[in-house]
């Protein structure tokens, strides 16, 4: 197409510049923790959901009285520590990325409008932004929680609602930035409908930002959704949690510490490598941006 | 500059608004409010009499003035749990949330600044490094999670502090630390930014080439011109604040509004939740004016608009 060629390049970055270990590592764990949401319930070592109190609080295979068919030990109800990790990565990487791009369509669809058309739709959604901001997040979302119950699909509606603020604010800035440069006026002048000019034209400039801010958002959200299941308001038992384990193992910190030791390793790995892989998305691609 | 304030102060009236339909809504939109708001064991006449306090059968509207007018006049319901005005319940736990988020906000500024300033003015230094890994730890690190191992280290294995509650200083430091933690975080990345980009301005290389030392030039210059973002940041958090102080004190038992917000929906307590949620988002408010207020009064510059 003939009118994308006077477009600036939004990602054309730094060609050659290598990638640095953190974000290399970072990219595997993220990899991995895919892998494990992925991995069949029937293909772990263990049962995650299998009661065995018989079982209860062994201590990992690299300690003393550890079983290695166990290998990090088992939790208060005898259930498998590593299987149950493993397991939980699938609602925490469902809820986060489902609510990530559930808030992402909100958020970019009423920055495009806002920002596009201006005026009294503008200042409409920009209110409406306002009072979203204005919120404690957790605090609102605790309360939908505790009023319309613990449910996937909840979860993952409450959180799209309390976080597509940031989303249309963000875009909105970059349209009204976009506005006045030429390829825009001669996208109008070529007769492009409001929809054309948003989508064509607007959105692939300011796609290079939504996934930069995505890669953050997706580590706040995590660390938002393991909150919830630790006060025992994310997902409901017997589906495996990561916030929900630790939560179960804090009243035997003094008979197993490894039971919300090793579970809590793994949350701060994944939000740890959304947090640098997003550093180094900015640094690559954003060209305004000079290295600190 | 009175402009300003009021135009800003009148802002906040919609939202104000919003927060208040959500709340109400929050209640109505599960159908039965009486249910929810009134203990299960709750007599005809008590589900009669509160139906007609909000005149339930009426429109939406109707109902929702009635609620406000209760609101305004200092009625933020009773609750079910212990039979007493929320109101009352929220002043008696209130000490001890500000207790905690004031030590969390002073551990936050003794650590995160220093930190922030060595990293900005020693960038790319081995410090620098040092002081950015944990930064960028503290911001991953979920604030449950922290005081859980900071449960287990001090109290379980070295037994140097106590696992919870609250009276004594001791059972102040675990609470307060794991609070500060993702503050530091914040403040450590903020400042060292702020340091940077003062670093590089025009009137710093002038201050150096006039030959002052680095201590003048950075006490005069350089912190100076980078309190006001500093600043600006802290006043921010106090929502982040607010939502840190829920886990915090559930995980250390520490009696404050969060944890009786928790407690609150465990029991099924809802006039305690609907009026926990409207108060706090007041105080977030107001603190949000205070911090945009003080913010213009240093920088003309946000006046004009």
């Amino acid at each position: 197409m003939a009118q994308h060629q006077t477009e600036p390049q939004a990602s054309t970055g730094r060609p050659g510049r290598r990638w640095p270990i953190p974000a290399l590592l970072s990219a595997v764990v993220l990899v991995g923790v895919v892998v494990m949401a992925i991995w069949p319930h029937s293909w772990l070592p263990n049962d995650p959901i299998q009661i065995e109190p018989a079982l209860r609080f062994l201590p990992p295979a690299f300690m003393e009285g550890g079983d290695p068919q166990y290998w990090l030990g088992t939790d208060v109800l005898g259930r498998d520590i590593f299987s149950q990790m493993i397991a939980g990565a699938r609602a925490s990487l469902v809820i986060v990325v489902s609510a990530a791009l559930l808030s992402l369509v909100i958020g970019v669809a009423a920055g495009l409008v806002a920002g596009h058309f201006g005026g009294r739709t503008d200042s409409i959604i920009m209110r409406l932004v306002d009072v979203q901001l204005a919120f404690p997040v957790l605090v609102l979302i605790i309360a939908v929680v505790a009023v319309f119950g613990p449910s996937i699909p909840n979860l993952i509606l409450v959180l799209a609602l309390a976080s597509w603020a940031t989303y249309a604010r963000l875009v909105r800035g970059l349209v009204l930035s976009l506005k006045e440069q030429e390829f825009i006026d001669a996208a109008w002048a070529s007769g492009a409908s409001h929809g054309a000019v948003l989508i064509r034209h607007y959105l692939p400039n300011v796609a290079t930002s939504i996934v930069i801010f995505t890669t953050f958002e997706l580590a706040r959200l995590l660390l938002v959704e393991a909150a919830l299941s630790f006060l025992g308001l994310g997902v409901q038992p017997p589906t495996p949690s990561w916030g929900r384990m630790i939560s179960e193992a804090r009243n035997y910190l003094f008979e197993a510490w490894w039971a919300s030791a090793l579970p809590g390793l793994l949350i701060v790995a994944t939000v740890l490598a959304f947090n640098l892989l997003g550093d180094e998305f900015r640094d690559r691609l954003d060209p305004h941006r000079e290295r600190g | 500059m009175t402009r300003f304030v009021l135009r800003r102060i009148v802002q906040t009236i919609p939202t104000l608004i919003g927060i208040s339909i959500a709340a109400f809504l929050l209640v109505r939109l599960t159908g039965d409010p009486a249910a929810l708001m009134l203990p299960p064991e709750a007599t005809q006449e008590a589900i009669d009499a509160f139906n007609e306090k909000f005149g339930l059968d009426q429109s939406l509207p109707v109902q929702y003035w009635k609620f406000m007018s209760a609101v305004l006049t200092g009625d933020l319901g009773t609750s079910i749990r212990f039979n007493i005005p929320v109101w009352d319940l929220f002043v008696e736990r209130m000490p001890a949330t500000v207790e905690l988020a004031a030590a969390s906000m002073s551990i936050a500024l003794l650590v995160g600044l220093p930190a922030g300033i060595i990293a900005g003015l020693k960038n790319r230094s081995w410090m620098d490094a040092v002081i950015r890994f944990f930064a960028f730890l503290g911001q991953a690190v979920p604030g449950f999670y922290l005081g859980l191992m900071l449960i287990v280290i001090f109290a379980v294995q070295l037994r140097w502090l106590p696992t919870g509650g609250r009276g004594t200083w001791q059972q102040l430091i675990l609470p307060a630390i794991t609070l500060a933690a993702y503050l530091i975080a914040l403040l450590v990345r903020f400042t060292r930014g702020a340091v940077l980009d003062t670093k590089r301005q025009l009137h710093i290389t002038t201050a150096r080439s006039k030959g002052l030392s680095s201590w003048l030039i950075l006490r005069s210059h350089i912190l100076k011109n980078s309190m006001i973002p500093i600043i600006t940041i802290i006043g921010l958090q106090v929502g982040a604040v607010l939502s840190g102080t829920v886990v915090t004190e559930v995980v250390f038992n520490w009696p404050g509004i969060g944890r009786m917000m928790v407690d609150a929906i465990y029991t099924r307590d809802f006039p305690v939740v609907q009026a926990m949620v409207m108060i706090v988002a007041v105080i977030f408010i107001v603190v949000n004016l205070i911090v945009d207020i003080a913010y213009s009064f240093f920088d003309p510059r946000i006046r004009r608009d």
